[in-house]
């Protein structure tokens, strides 16, 4: 049945899309919950629902509007972060609202009905386009290049960002680019599973493999990534059989999976 | 004699203040080589930003700061540190060995087959190399903290500060900390800030005492009322190993 249905191209792209996806999902997951920025990272993801606006109203493909939007929101929250001394979970909550309301404006100067605004919010990856895949592409290998130059800098400051600084490391423009990566990251899942959902799959397969690794932050990646992968495309085939909305259904299966192996991960008595 | 040795830190007339509170106001402290210091002073008395000033982590209102003759951005690649441990989320998935390995970032490269040396020779010389494998959750108060002092030292350091670095640990462990400290010390400058005044070892050159103010005594037995007088209350003060009274009964 699987075979059956890379027939058609809506659904090889969709394959595509989940496995591109799930590769943003292990390593820029893993960097936001060790470094404990998930919230920064729903900002982000919100804010950029303005740059999809914008898209719109200027007749260019939304994802490429929201990079800009993504980028700058999160490095205005980095700097408004370490610069000022005004509260940052007040700040993200501006800069999520801010953002969701300037596209809600720029879609509204655009004369007629906005046909596929869900997708943006909820996701459509049944709907991904090849030139989506190609810039999903090319965003994952600037983040895999990312990391793979700054691996120990972002270990180092995700551990402990004062001793970083004490040693030599340029902490804050390090703490921009990650956030910018969070930023890229975020663009990557938006076609999958929505600006609203995307929070779930920076997370959960990171928490998943956590529960099994607990010393080596590129085994986590690894892994995170896989489990990310699978979930993501059981999700999609749940989703198709009982004609179920793709992205929910993903959400849904991933927190699922989280709960299944924690409940079993923490009822068998510890050995040693 | 002591006028040979070099002067490793100089404070000259530091006030910090944060929202118009002023936490450290005319500090002034001269260190010199091969000198231990500790500084005592009650919670919120301004010890840990007393460090920061040093490590050019908070920039004082006025006065300046000289870290080996220099400022202490450009100075501070010389001081190894200890931070109180609370900083850190132990469930961080890192190993004892990466932890370490971490103070030995110089700039973009990759660390050396050297630093892995380094890191290999200081977790030895604090008794941790068996752990390094470990995930740092799986250490107690004082492993961990013996894995964070070697990390300090892992920077190779001319001065060592350590913040509140017994706080966590047991007496007896705090002991052995401080034996290893006198080991260290012949090779580096060390500062303690604590407000642990429970033991005052006898091979700790000088006492300092901070909150706000900074009363510097010099040889240690100088001016230890001024402790009490710092806390409001009567404090007793034990001396390492032989345990007997400085300061006389308080009545």
């Amino acid at each position: 049945m699987v075979l059956e249905l890379f027939q058609y191209e809506f659904m090889r792209n969709a394959f595509i899309a989940a496995i591109l996806a799930s590769v943003v999902c292990g390593i820029t997951g893993t960097y936001i919950v060790i470094k404990k920025i998930v919230f920064i990272s729903g900002g982000i993801s919100h804010a950029s629902f303005g740059g999809v606006g914008l898209g719109y109203l200027i007749g260019v493909n939304p994802l490429i509007t929201a990079i800009p939007f993504a980028v700058l929101s999160a490095i205005g929250l980095g700097i408004i972060n370490k610069k000022t001394r005004i509260d940052e979970d007040a700040i993200i909550g501006i800069i999520w609202s801010v953002g969701m309301a300037l596209g809600l404006i720029f879609i509204s100067l655009k004369q007629g009905y906005a046909p596929d605004l869900f997708s943006y919010l909820f996701g459509s990856i049944l709907t991904v386009t090849s030139f989506d895949l190609i810039l999903m592409f090319v965003l994952d290998v600037i983040i895999v290049a990312i990391v793979y130059l700054f691996y120990k800098e972002f270990l180092s400051i995700s551990f402990d960002e004062e001793f970083s600084t004490v040693i030599g490391i340029p902490t804050d423009a390090l703490y921009l680019l990650l956030l910018s990566m969070i930023a890229l990251s975020i663009i990557v899942l938006i076609r999958v599973v929505g600006i609203i959902l995307l929070m779930a799959l920076l997370t959960i397969p990171f928490l998943i493999s956590r529960q099994f690794i607990s010393d080596n932050l590129r085994n986590l990646m690894i892994s995170s990534s896989i489990i990310s992968a699978i979930l993501v495309i059981i999700g999609l085939l749940i989703s198709y059989a009982l004609d179920l909305i793709p992205s929910a259904t993903i959400v849904l299966i991933l927190s699922i999976a989280f709960i299944f192996v924690f409940l079993i991960k923490n009822s068998i008595p510890k050995s040693g | 004699m002591n006028d040979q040795k070099k002067t490793v830190l100089e404070l000259k007339d530091i006030q910090v203040s944060f929202n118009n509170n002023i936490v450290l106001d005319k500090i002034n402290l001269s260190v010199k080589e091969n000198d231990f210091l500790m500084i005592i002073g009650p919670n919120g008395g301004g010890k840990t930003t007393l460090l920061k000033v040093i490590l050019g982590l908070i920039k004082p209102d006025k006065g300046t700061i000289n870290v080996f003759g220099k400022n202490p951005k450009e100075g501070r690649s010389l001081i190894g540190y200890l931070p109180q441990y609370s900083v850190f989320d132990r469930n961080f998935p890192i190993n004892v060995f990466n932890v370490v390995l971490t103070a030995r970032y110089n700039g973009f490269k990759r660390y050396s087959k050297e630093d892995k040396n380094i890191v290999i020779d200081v977790l030895k010389s604090v008794g941790m190399l068996d752990y390094k494998d470990r995930q740092i959750s799986n250490l107690s108060g004082g492993e961990l903290q013996r894995v964070l002092l070697a990390r300090a030292l892992a920077r190779k350091p001319k001065l060592l500060l350590l913040d509140e670095p017994t706080v966590s640990i047991d007496v007896k462990t705090q002991i052995s900390f401080y034996k290893f400290l006198l080991k260290v010390r012949e090779k580096m400058t060390i500062i303690i800030v604590t407000h642990d005044i429970g033991f005052v070892y006898s091979y700790i050159d000088t006492i300092a005492c901070l909150n706000q103010r900074l009363y510097y005594h010099g040889p240690k037995t100088g001016g230890l009322s001024e402790i009490k007088k710092m806390y409001g209350i009567p404090v007793e003060l034990i001396l390492h190993d032989t345990p007997y009274r400085i300061l006389g009964e308080h009545k």
